[in-house]
């Protein structure tokens, strides 16, 4: 016999349960140390699981299942009995109720979310949109004030468009400056910063650069809306 | 109720809702199913919680139970399986120094209880199925054949995992300094001289 047929042997005797070891597994040992060793260690081991398995600790776990039983059932019965009154349950009208209002807010959320996206995308475009059109309006407001063929208005009604166009022309300039500070890259100038039309009074540089090309448009302005006044003044005038 | 009353009696009650069944189903089995968590698990806090939901997923499975088959086999089954998952759920978490050695309730400590613990030490570095193989068999005293079947494995499988399992132990035990040879024959004295 091998030290390979008596490590199989051997094995087989413990998965047995033999009591006794066979002759021939003993003839083995008898002239083979290492085997024996081994032998030896795993008898050691079977005594010793043997008393390990004798180890009996006492337990009662009745109490505590039954326990967790019952409240398991409890939960199930709770379950189906929500289940079966339905649409009748206040929780569940609740939580319907909480779920359409869920789906509402989730859809408000969503639209704003569009709208959000839509106008940051638009930003630029919008914005130089706006300024052409103001400027368009800005000229359009300038050509009103010379005096042409149309009927001119009269009393507060002359004064409210007066006022109007005006306003346009001075939106139309702010956004004229704007680009004007886009394109040179310098900084706004801070809110107390004299008037960007006048320039006279501007020490500042940045309010100065801005301030020079548009110093002629402003004074061409107020010369327009001066002759204007003096225009639709005469007007009262002569026709009182 | 009588206490000799049939598995399917005993089974039939717990199905049917009967309190006094179940309890004597828990009580039956309680041991056995305690003993193979406590020997896997090596805790006894978990071992009472993992044979408390062995008891559980038994009685919410009952109706599956086949009345022409043996009861403990298939109790076990659970058992063997939830201590191996428990066993996997650990190896993901640290073990807390303090609750590595609470397996036995105490006792007058004897050779027997020591060598009883070293037993138990070297268990717990096994890896979970050989600890399965190795409980099935020694403390619960099942065949190979049922081991096998318990596992729902070949039987050529239990036999090398129990063959692995024994020589780990045994090497476990030689590192742990268990002389052999002083120990048989501390065995093969006579247990009156002790006394004497």
């Amino acid at each position: 016999m091998t030290c390979f047929d008596f490590e199989n042997r051997l094995q087989e005797f413990f998965d047995l349960r033999q009591q006794e070891l066979p002759d021939e597994l003993s003839t083995h040992i008898a002239h083979c140390p290492a085997c024996r060793e081994m032998q030896e260690r795993f008898q050691q081991l079977q005594i010793a699981v043997e008393d390990w398995r004798m180890q009996s600790p006492v337990v009662e776990l009745a109490d505590a299942v039954l326990r967790r039983l019952r409240t398991e059932r409890n939960l199930v019965t709770l379950a189906a009995q929500s289940t079966s009154d339905g649409l009748r349950s206040p929780s569940y009208r609740y939580s319907s109720l909480t779920g359409w209002m869920a789906l509402i807010a989730a859809a408000l959320a969503l639209v704003i979310a569009i709208g959000i996206g839509w106008r940051v995308s638009s930003n630029v475009s919008f914005a130089n949109r706006q300024a052409s059109l103001q400027t368009q309006i800005a000229n359009a407001a300038v050509n009103r004030l010379e005096p042409v063929s149309d009927p001119a208005p009269t009393g507060d009604r002359q004064l409210d468009v007066l006022l109007h166009d005006a306003r346009d022309a001075y939106a139309a300039l702010a956004s004229q400056a704007w680009q004007q500070v886009s394109a040179t890259n310098v900084l706004l100038p801070p809110s107390d910063t004299p008037n960007l039309f006048g320039g006279e009074g501007s020490t500042d540089g940045v309010s100065e650069s801005l301030s020079r090309p548009l110093a002629p448009l402003g004074k061409e302005l107020r010369d327009a809306v001066d002759s204007w006044l003096q225009l639709v003044f005469n007007s009262q005038d002569s026709s009182t | 109720m009588s206490v000799d009353v049939s598995e399917v009696e005993l089974v039939q009650g717990c199905l049917a809702g009967k309190v006094a069944c179940q309890r004597l189903f828990v009580e039956r089995f309680e041991g056995m199913i305690f003993g193979l968590c406590l020997r896997m698990l090596s805790r006894r806090h978990d071992a009472e919680d993992v044979a408390q939901e062995v008891f559980l997923r038994a009685f919410r499975n009952l109706h599956r139970w086949d009345g022409e088959r043996p009861l403990r086999p298939w109790l076990l089954t659970i058992a063997a399986n939830r201590c191996r998952t428990h066993l996997e759920e650990r190896g993901r978490r640290p073990m807390p120094a303090d609750l590595q050695a609470d397996w036995l309730p105490e006792r007058t400590r004897t050779d027997s209880r020591d060598d009883a613990e070293e037993i138990q030490r070297a268990l717990a570095t096994l890896r979970p199925e050989y600890q399965q193989c190795f409980v099935l068999f020694y403390q619960q005293e099942l065949s190979v054949e049922e081991v096998a079947e318990i596992l729902d494995c070949p039987e050529g499988t239990v036999k090398t995992w129990l063959h692995r399992a024994r020589k780990e132990m045994a090497e476990y035990l030689r590192k742990r300094g268990l002389d052999p040879r002083q120990e048989l024959n501390h065995q093969s004295r006579d247990p009156k001289s002790d006394l004497n």
